[in-house]
Order: C-alpha cells, then structure tokens, then sequence
C-alpha cells in the first residue's frame, strides 16, 4: 500500500465577500467544500473542472499556501499546521507546483540558471560546480538548451518558461508534483510537449502527480485516476478508464459530452454563484435526474464500488 | 462570387529597425452564407490577417500590400469614412475576452443602444425593441430587465452572447470571430458553439473563425485554412482536410489533440517550437519541424499547389505520412 | 539605451555635473575663498568669466565648488529617504497587519506637519553639537573627526534632515508595489519552493519593486537640491564662506541691483540641474515601463 504523499481531509474554504462603503461581509465564498482526497506515491491523479470550481484554490491549500476555514491537509499524516520547521521543510523539499502562466510564475530578473538553481540553494542541496552541473542535468530533462542559462523569462517562449518552472520543481527530486493547469495558456502543439514530457517524468522518476486541469482530454492522458469538481465539491472520483467509459454523475457527463464540443446537445444552464449555492445538491438546477431528495439533501461522496466515489442521490 | 476575397494580403510590423512579417502574402476566399476557419497557434498570423481585413492595423504595423474585396470593393483602397461604414455595419467582429471589449462603467443596454444609434437607423423606443429582441435572439433570459445590467453583473458566457448581439445588430453580412470562445468553460463554449451556428444559420451569415481549437473547427466550420508563419500552408473542406490532412504541419496539429484509442490515451508531439518570424528558415518554413523534410524543401518557398478539387497545400510532398 | 532625446540630455548633464564635482579643484580657476576686497562685484569679464562677488571672491570658482554640495545634498538626502523609505515600505508591505497599520499612521502623521517647520525643529535641537560629541567617543572618535574634516556635521545634519523629511514617500510607493507584488505567481512559487521570508523580500520583492523608486529618487535628487537652495536663501542652510548655490543666489539677493549676474549664475545652474535630472527620471520611468 503505497505511503500517502498528500491528503484533504473535510477540507473546507471559504472567502469573504465584501461590500459596500464599509466593506462588511456580506457572504461567503464557497470555494472547497468539504472535500477528502488523497494523493499516494507514484501515483497521478486528476482535478477536473470548470473555472470557479475551487480547483486552484485546492491546489493552494494542500501547499500551504492558504489557511483552511475548515478541515486539514496532511502530509504524511501530519497536519500542516501542526508541523515542525524540519517537516515543513520537507514538505517544501517533497511537493512541488507548476503554475498555470509559466512566465509570471518565476521572477522576471532572475536569469534562468538562477531561477533552477533557487530550490537547490534555499534547502542547500549543492554548491559550486556541483550546484552548476545539477542545474545542467536538470536543463537537459525537460530538454532545454544548455545556451538558455543565462536568458531571461522575457526572452523565452512560454513552452520555454514553462519548462524552466519544470526544471525547478524537480530540483529537490520531489516525491510528489501538483500542476495547476499547466498547459491554459500554452498552445496546442507546446502544450502536447509538455504533458508527453509530464508523462514521462511520472514514469521514470516515480513521481506522483496531481493534475488541475479543465481539460478532461489532458487529464486523461497522464491520470491514472481523476476526480471531478463541482462548485468547489468533488462530485465523483474514479479511475480514468472506468470514468470516460461509463460516467455516473450527471456533470461528468455533461463534461465529457461538453469536451467533445457535441452541437446537438441540450442546453444545460448556467452555473450557480457559489455564494448562494442551490440547496441540497448543488448540481440540482442543471441536473436532467433532479428530484425533490435533490432539493433536501446534500449527497455525500459515497463508495460505490471498484474504487469509485460519486456523490448523488439517483446512482446508488 | 465571394463575399470577401483576400489577395495577396500582407502585414509586417516594424520596430527598432527589424521588419516582422506576420502575414505573407495569403489569399483566401468567404462565400455568401459560408464559415470559414483560420487555425493555427501563437504568431501564425491569424489575428493579424482579421484585423487587416477592414485595416485595422496601426503603426508599427502595417498593410504594404494586397486587396481586400468586400462584395467588388477594395476594403483596403477606401476612404476612412466609407470603412467605418462597412465596418460594424456590414462587417461585424466578435473577439476573444468579452471583459475587455465591453465597458464595464456603461449597461449592456446602453452599449447595444449605442451600436444600434450607430449603424441603424432606429432610435428611442424602436430601439430599445431591437434591443431586446437582440438580447433573446442570443440566448439572453429575461432580456428587457436585462438590459440595465452591467458587465460584471454578467457570467463570462452571457457577455459573450451580449458582444455577438452588437456584431449582429447592423445585420452585417459577414462577422470576424476572434477565438470567441477560447476564454470560455467548456460547458459554456458548446452553448456559444451553439448560438453561433443557429445565428449562421438563420441570419444568411458568413462566418469567419479564428482558432487554436480543432475541436471547434470541426463542429462549426464549412473550409478550413491552416497558417504557419504568416502563410496559408493549407487550405479546403474541413471535412476533408481532418479525415486526410496534406501538409504535416496540419497532421502534426491533429495528432496533438490526446485520443483514446482501445482505452489507452495517447497523444501526438511537433518536434521543435515555433520559428521566429525574423529570422524564418530558408524555403518551406516548417522544414526544421516536419518528420518527412526532404533537403529540397529548404531550397525554396513551395507554392500552394492544388491538391484536390478544393483543395490546396504549400507542400513538396502532400499526404506524406511519417516512416512511410 | 532605449531613452529619448531629452532623457539622453538630462543623462549627459548629471554625468557633466558629477565630473565638475569631482574635478573641482582642476577645474576652478580661482579659489573661492579667496577674498579681494579691490575686485568686488566685477561683471563678467575675460578673467572672471561669471564676475565677482561682494568679496572679490570669484562667481564660477564658487559655483563650481558650490557643485560639490549641491549634489551632495541631493544624493545624500535622497539616499537617507530612499533607505528610511525602502525599510518602512517593506515592512509595512510585506508584514501587513498591525505593522503594516502602525507604520502608516507614522507616514501620515509626519506627512501632514509642514516641512519647514520639521526642519526648524530638527535644526533647533542643533543637532550638529551631538554629532560632535562622537568626536569624543573612546574608540570611534578619530574617525569620525577624520569624518568631519571632510565634510562639516552641519551639512551632513542639513541633508539627513532633508532626506527625514522625504523618506514617506518612497515608504508609500515601496508599500504599494510590494503589495501588489506579494500576490504575484513567481512570489506565491518561491514560497513553495521554501524560501525564508528574508529571501522572498530581498531576491523577489525588492528588486522588482525599485523601479518607481528609482523614479522617484531621480526626481527626489531635483527636490533635495531645490530644498537646500531655498534653505540657504533663507540662511538656515549652508553656511557662508562655504559656498552653495543656494547661499550665493542668497547673498546675491542684496545687490541685485547692481549685479545681476550673482543671482542669475547659481539659478540658471539650480534650473538647469533639477530639470536634468527631472529628465533622466522620466527617462528611467519610461524604460521600466516596458
């Protein structure tokens, strides 16, 4: 049983609405709600989802990088905010994220050897020529030119910059690596580079993935499983095969009949504000399956078997 | 004849004394009641070419030569007055960030007054009608209380469908769509899709549709035209340039969308990264890139060479497939 | 360097400046101390090129010299605010909370007192005594009197306290940017990478916020000359027989009269100065706006 990396636990956020003159909150954001999920070593996992979903916000959370309103992230079973300096140091050394604008997420004064060299020197891993001959090594697997060393960010295309990000969240061989939609602002045939290049560092280096995507077609490339998310709730999960076969709640269908553009589909509706959400399910309001339970209860993420959760009242 | 036929259309921009060529030399033609697509990915030229159809370029850019014929007129030879007749009115446009394009300080409804003032000649109430009937004919629910609402009230799908009712409101004959739903959810992009197909349809319209997205292409579009650095590599029926691309460059772009093929998922690569327009390699463009180059296909630029009934390819060796 | 005409002007004239300053005593054909009471108030003329003064001293020996203190003041007191400024910023910036609320209440506070009357304050504590006093210190005290010896407390006291009466500015543009920058990905990307917050303010904030500042701080050097002028015309600043253009275009003020060219001299220099580096600054300004 592989040893878990990452895991959500009743995983909740939400922000704040100000308005007015005083700016008093006025409502709540519900951008996670309640969500459990586990990463496990050597093993890639999916987010799919619309904007506004709370994928992003996830992704932050499980790094540290937000406060939950609610709920826990742990690492290795530890709760992050109950970590000590050595464990958030590692924390920092084992988890990685790649950014979804590759050229806003490094520092634009910073030179690109700089820029892989950084984790290296913060968790001082190497120095010298050492520290000169990893940046090359790490250069050479996501294939960059040796001669872009001393570029800036300005002077490479996004594929480039985005692989620079790559290069440095593998500096400290991180066990697992969060990508939060890397490819949005990539073009097609740049972006088909990356995830092949994704794909094979996950296959090599045993690296675990967790891949925020809207694309479901990306996702299904390099996720052995994927889970869906619904105004900030994940409303299925399972594995990729089984999902893209036979999906059992009504948006993962939605989405996958929506991924392959298919014109003659019916309206679907808009999207609730997730400030005031439907009552029960969420999913309600645009569900073809929709009954009055749907209207009381919220349906929890339930096993269904072979692995796979979902969370509606009408597929038991 | 065509409705709008490019010839020999070129755009170079000019800074700090390098010339960039980001359209070269393209001819394209759009029938009454046809959708036509440009693909291709960043620096192709693609939304250059559609603001150069009703000279919208500005300095550094600019338009040194070709025509552009807008039912026998030249677009490009007219007065800035007579342009800013045909454009809006006959010509309408529809771009990628609907946040951007609309004012966020003025209501949707005073944005469609003001096109509708402009390019019609309705006024007050007749046009606050029209206007309303705009905001239903897009989709819009429960248009006249919406038409108070302001830009941020809206999702980014609703001010997509507002920006295609002020580019339909003149009754153009032709509308520009620039990547209109590229911005968009997924969910949200099929009812655009949608909108803009039953639009087509029932308006007469011609469609011009600039996009990355295959996927799109293919559910819309009637001809397809593929550019690579500033040039049309390939060109014909979407249909037929899918099931049996001529040039690699278009095969390399199909196959970079992921398929799953007996449950495994598996996805296509284009070697290399997209050339840099000042300094293009010699001959075909894509040589450096393509699995099937030969020496010759550096020697000179190919010509768009007919490659089937409507069909054309700026290829030496059209229809190679890679390790045949 | 993508700069315009004038920019490349206003560069030209700073870098001209600094050479004067620098080669004063080659450059200066007379000494400006030098009284001679028999050539007093000369128009120019082939051998006093900018005329004399009350004293016989020479004009042009004196602006010259007067050079050195000028932009002297100017960088000393912009460096005193940019620093106080780039401290308090940061820290209000990057820490937020009650730092970040505390920190700019001090800035308003002090922003709304008059400057005149902050500097009168802080002239009347004399605090150049004090500084004379470290003279007497145990170990530092021959260094600093080698200190004084170049440069006179009084002076140093007239640009700190200029600068102390400009930090509040930089202080609040420095906060701004950092605030803005603080969400930025590369910031959010070195945190996960496990940079230390010394780190994050120094290697990414920082550098990437001093474009306004440098901005500001070319337009500050203007200000800061500006300052000493008008200090010294009102005989608060530079002390005679130490000459600053700002002190010359004072004495000049008496006989003016009878000898224009005392007053015009140092204010053509002061003009000609403030608006070169006006330029350089809005030369600067436009090459970081990318």
């Amino acid at each position: 049983m592989p040893q878990t990396i990452l895991e959500a636990r009743r995983l909740t956020k939400r922000f704040p609405v100000r308005a007015g003159l005083l700016r008093r909150a006025t409502g709540l954001v519900h951008a996670v709600e309640d969500v459990e999920v586990a990463i496990p070593a050597g093993r890639s996992l999916g987010l799919v989802g619309e904007s506004g979903c709370g994928k992003s916000t996830l992704a932050r959370l499980l790094v540290g990088l937000l406060e939950p309103t609610d709920g826990e992230v742990a690492f290795h079973g530890q709760p992050l905010a109950r970590l000590t300096k050595p464990a958030r140091r590692q924390l920092r050394r084992e988890v990685q994220l790649i950014f979804q604008d590759p050229a806003a997420s490094v520092n634009p004064r910073m030179r690109v050897e700089e820029i892989v060299a950084e984790p290296l020197v913060i968790h001082r891993l190497a120095r010298g020529a050492r520290l000169d001959q990893r940046v090359d090594e790490l250069l050479q697997t996501v294939q960059l030119l040796p001669a872009l060393r001393r570029r800036r960010p300005k002077d490479l295309s996004g594929g480039e910059c985005q692989r620079v990000g790559i290069a440095r969240a593998l500096a400290t061989d991180p066990a697992l690596l969060i990508c939060d939609e890397p490819i949005a602002s990539l073009d097609v045939s740049v972006g088909a580079q990356i995830l092949t290049l994704l794909k094979r560092l996950t296959e090599t280096r045993g690296l675990a993935l967790l891949f925020i995507s809207h694309d479901l077609r990306a996702v299904s490339y390099l996720c052995e499983t994927i889970a869906v998310m619904y105004l900030g709730r994940i409303v299925e999960q399972a594995s990729t095969p089984a999902l893209l076969e036979r999906p059992w709640h009504p948006y993962t269908e939605l989405l996958l009949r929506s991924a392959s553009l298919d014109l003659t589909a019916a309206p679907t509706g808009e999207r609730p504000s997730n400030v005031h959400p439907p009552s029960g399910c969420w999913f309600r309001t645009r569900c073809p399956l929709a009954e009055t339970v749907c209207e009381r209860d919220d349906p929890a993420l339930l096993e269904k078997g072979g692995g796979r959760l979902v969370a509606c009242h009408k597929r038991p | 004849m065509a409705l709008l036929s490019i010839e020999q259309l070129t755009v170079v921009y000019r800074q700090d004394g390098v010339v960039v060529p980001a359209v070269d030399r393209v001819d394209l033609a759009v029938e009454p009641g046809e959708v036509l697509a440009v693909v291709g990915e960043s620096g192709c030229g693609k939304t250059s070419l559609a603001l150069a159809i009703t000279n919208l370029i500005r300095p550094p850019g600019e338009i040194p030569t070709g025509r552009v014929l807008f039912q026998g007129q030249d677009l490009l030879a007219l007065s800035p007055g007579a342009l800013r007749d045909v454009r809006g009115r006959q010509i309408g446009y529809v771009f990628q960030d609907p946040a951007s394009s609309l004012n966020p300080v003025l209501s949707i409804g005073e944005q469609l007054r003001e096109t509708i003032r402009l390019h019609t000649t309705l006024k007050d109430a007749r046009a606050d009608d029209y206007a309303v009937d705009l905001l239903s004919q897009v989709g819009i629910p429960s248009p006249r209380e919406r038409l108070g609402a302001y830009p941020h009230e809206l999702s980014g799908g609703m001010r997509q469908r507002v920006m295609i009712a002020m580019a339909i409101a003149p009754k153009p004959s032709l509308v520009i769509a620039d990547e209109p739903t590229t911005a968009l959810d997924v969910t949200v992009q099929v009812q655009i899709l949608q909108l803009l197909q039953r639009l087509q349809q029932t308006l007469q319209l011609s469609l011009v549709l600039i996009s990355h997205d295959l996927t799109v292409v293919e559910r819309l579009c009637h001809r397809v035209a593929v550019m690579y650095a500033g040039r049309i590599v390939e060109a014909g029926p979407v249909t037929e340039v899918f099931q049996r691309p001529a040039h690699p460059y278009t095969m390399g772009l199909l196959g970079c969308r992921p398929v799953r093929l007996q449950g495994v998922v598996r996805i296509g690569t284009i070697e290399g990264s997209a050339p840099d327009l000042t300094r293009l390699p010699s001959g075909c463009a894509f040589h450096p890139r393509c699995p099937v180059a030969e020496p010759r296909c550096a020697d000179a630029l190919p010509r768009l060479d007919q490659v089937g009934p409507t069909r054309v390819a700026r290829c030496l060796k059209p229809f190679s497939k890679p390790g045949a | 360097m993508r700069m315009d005409r004038f920019s490349r002007w206003g560069l030209c004239i700073v870098l001209g400046l600094l050479v004067v300053a620098v080669a004063a005593p080659w450059l200066a054909p007379y000494d400006p101390m030098a009284v001679s009471l028999p050539d007093a108030l000369l128009p120019p003329s082939a051998s006093h090129w900018l005329g004399t003064d009350q004293l016989g001293r020479d004009v042009l020996s004196r602006l010259i010299y007067g050079s050195r203190i000028s932009l002297s003041i100017g960088f000393i007191a912009v460096g005193v605010a940019v620093s106080v400024g780039i401290v308090v910023g940061a820290s209000a910036g990057f820490f937020g909370g009650w730092v970040d609320s505390v920190l700019m209440r001090l800035v308003d506070t002090l922003l709304s007192v008059p400057t005149i009357f902050l500097l009168l304050a802080i002239i009347a504590v004399d605090p150049a005594e004090r500084l004379l006093a470290l003279t007497s210190w145990p170990v530092l005290g021959p260094f600093f009197r080698a200190c004084f010896q170049w440069v006179d407390p009084r002076i140093v006291v007239l640009m700190a306290a200029i600068g102390l009466m400009s930090w509040m500015g930089v202080a609040r543009l420095v906060r701004a940017e950092i605030l803005s920058l603080k969400e930025r990905e590369f910031v959010l990307a070195a945190r996960v990478l496990g940079a230390s917050r010394w780190r994050l303010i120094t290697t990414h904030l920082l550098p990437n916020a001093m474009g306004p500042v440098l901005v500001s701080a070319t337009l500050g050097v203007g200000g800061a000359i500006l300052t000493e002028s008008v200090l010294s015309y009102l005989g608060l600043g530079v002390q005679p027989p130490t000459p600053s253009w700002g002190n010359i275009l004072n004495e000049g003020r008496v006989a003016l009269g009878v000898a224009w060219w005392l007053t015009l001299s140092p204010g053509l220099c002061i003009l000609v100065t403030v608006l070169a580096f006006n330029l350089l600054g809005e030369g600067i300004r436009d090459r970081f706006l990318r």
